[in-house]
């Protein structure tokens, strides 16, 4: 039987192995980029502006005005990118699902606006709470990017 | 068990101290960027490369090339195959520390456990 200090990896070598790995996680986990984090919020608060204009102002108004902001996201959206570091575990899921969330709940709310209700008054505390509960999701995520770098 | 059995258990891929590291590093996250990587790991460029690169040949990692504003990027991210195998690696080297690969005498006190997070619960 092969001694335990004849072996090609003896306890000390699998120890000193898992101690490096687990330093080098430690150290990638802490490199969460602030900025990525604060680009998301504010793309968050640019959907809150976009939908919440839209809803209230309706029709061709609301979507001239989304036209008009809208190179607005895209820079945002490139910024973003430009300052993307290490993304924390389940990360891309909770964005594509965060983004969706908005896409979806500002589409929807605006087609239930322009069907059942054309011309009707719009009150800026409802449009608000509606252009929120679709944007909330994106803030949090980038929320949890700004938290976790600053945690660390 | 022999230590035999422990070494067939181990991957030669994933053995090197840099290529462990590097899996070690992408399970605990979702995915990282070139740069930080590099830093973590307190390796050269090109040493990352290559051993990301045998790693991404193997399956174990996927690399993921983009431009933002006309500047590359590249981004890694561990791929379900290569979780398998850095966690059977894990594992056997968890055997070793706890003495477990080795049955001579009996001599070896048990030692403190070092587990290391691989990102999912192990059944």
């Amino acid at each position: 039987m092969t001694p335990p200090d004849k072996t090609p990896t003896s306890r000390a070598d699998a120890a000193r192995s898992l101690a490096e790995a687990k330093e080098s996680a430690s150290r990638l986990e802490g490199a969460l980029s602030t900025g990525e984090g604060w680009w998301t919020i504010d793309s968050a608060a640019l959907a809150l502006v976009i939908i919440s204009g839209a809803l209230r102002t309706g029709q061709g108004v609301g979507y001239g005005y989304m036209l008009v902001v809208l190179p607005a996201a895209v820079i945002l959206a490139r910024y973003r990118r430009s300052a993307e570091r290490v993304h924390p575990r389940k990360y891309q899921l909770w964005y594509s699902m965060a983004s969706v969330w908005c896409l979806v709940f500002g589409v929807a709310g605006g087609w239930y606006w322009l069907i059942w209700d054309p011309q009707g008054p719009r009150p800026v505390w409802l449009t608000c709470a509606v252009a929120l509960v679709a944007a909330l999701p994106l803030a949090l995520v980038g929320g949890r990017l700004v938290a976790g770098s600053r945690s660390r | 068990m022999s230590p035999a059995n422990f070494r067939d258990d181990m991957d030669d891929l994933v053995h090197s101290p840099v290529r462990f590291s590097l899996l070690a590093s992408l399970a605990r996250v979702d995915s990282a960027d070139y740069q930080s990587l590099k830093e973590a790991l307190d390796v050269s460029y090109p040493l990352l490369s290559k051993h990301a690169a045998l790693l991404n040949e193997a399956g174990y990692i996927r690399v993921q090339k983009t431009s933002v504003g006309g500047i590359g990027k590249t981004r890694y991210r561990l791929t379900n195959k290569g979780r398998v195998a850095f966690e059977k690696h894990v594992r056997a080297l968890e055997r070793i520390i706890d003495g477990r690969a080795f049955t001579v005498h009996g001599s070896e006190s048990p030692p403190t456990s070092r587990k290391l997070e691989t990102g999912h619960q192990r059944p």
